[in-house]
């Protein structure tokens, strides 16, 4: 069942796998939330921070899914959210509001998203 | 008789207090250390991270009457450099009392951290390092910017704290002759 818990446990997991790909690019210096400047910090040097903070959201948007990982359950694997692919979610809402707009003379005041 | 750390702990029903080793952990996302006994006197570090879990331990132990200190977060990690020990600690308290979201829960929990760092002062003898420690960090807290944009002076630190900082140093005397 995927109840609140679950979710919760999938919210952790995957802020956890985000904060350990920004460990990689460790080489500058990096100030965590009680003020120490660390030389290479490790994933859990980020819990507390803003960085955290925004990798907290669950979900993905076009602006963000390069630098996040989507979960999918009905996937073996985690993927990318858009990696270059035709036909997602939001692509599709930008080319049917475009042609709404051109084709059908049907304006909205935000065709970019 | 010695202390076990399995007593610090405030609720036992959440899960996320371990002991492990020699310290008291907190899960957030990581263990993360909180508290560790030395001689029969308990040292919280003192880590913005988890502040809310950190007032619970403090208000537990206050409860008890367990004689407690402050440490550093920077001294959790067993590879830390011991060196210039207190002068670390002490400004750690201090900016911990300039760190509005930890000065907001003590306040709500009614306990006094100044009180606390004068007698860490007393116990290890460094009332010396203390006035230029408050200096130096007096310095950061009532820093202003201007911001030549909106033309309007712009503070890092709250009001509140800052107006609470300016005579800081009076009450830590005041402290020290209770």
């Amino acid at each position: 069942m995927r109840t609140r818990d679950w979710r919760r446990y999938i919210e952790k997991c995957v802020v956890i796998r985000r904060l350990k790909i920004t460990q990689s690019h460790g080489w500058y210096y990096f100030t965590d939330i009680n003020g120490r400047d660390i030389s290479s910090p490790i994933w859990s040097d980020f819990v507390g921070t803003c960085v955290q903070h925004m990798f907290k959201t669950y979900t993905t948007k076009i602006n963000d899914s390069k630098y996040k990982i989507k979960y999918s359950p009905n996937h073996t694997r985690s993927y990318w959210r858009d990696g270059g692919r035709k036909g997602n979610r939001e692509k599709d809402k930008v080319i049917f509001k475009r042609m709404l707009e051109y084709e059908y003379g049907i304006k909205h005041f935000n065709t970019k998203y | 008789m010695s202390m076990e750390l399995s007593t610090l702990i405030p609720n036992t029903n959440d899960t996320n207090w371990v002991v492990k080793g020699e310290y008291l952990m907190y899960v957030k996302y990581s263990n993360i250390p909180c508290a560790y006994i030395d001689d029969d006197v308990v040292f919280i570090f003192l880590d913005f991270k988890i502040v809310k879990p950190i007032s619970k331990l403090i208000k537990h132990l206050t409860n008890k009457n367990i004689e407690f200190y402050f440490d550093s977060p920077e001294f959790s990690n067993p590879a830390s450099n011991a060196i210039d020990y207190n002068n670390k600690v002490l400004t750690h308290y201090l900016f911990s009392h300039a760190n509005k979201n930890i000065f907001k829960e003590f306040k709500e929990i009614e306990f006094d951290l100044i009180k606390n760092m004068v007698s860490f002062c007393d116990k290890n003898n460094c009332h010396e390092i203390l006035k230029p420690c408050y200096e130096k960090v007096k310095k950061i807290v009532l820093n202003k910017t201007h911001d030549y944009y909106q033309n309007k002076i712009i503070n890092d630190f709250p009001d509140e704290i800052r107006e609470d900082f300016e005579n800081l140093y009076r009450d830590i005397q005041i402290n020290r002759i209770i």
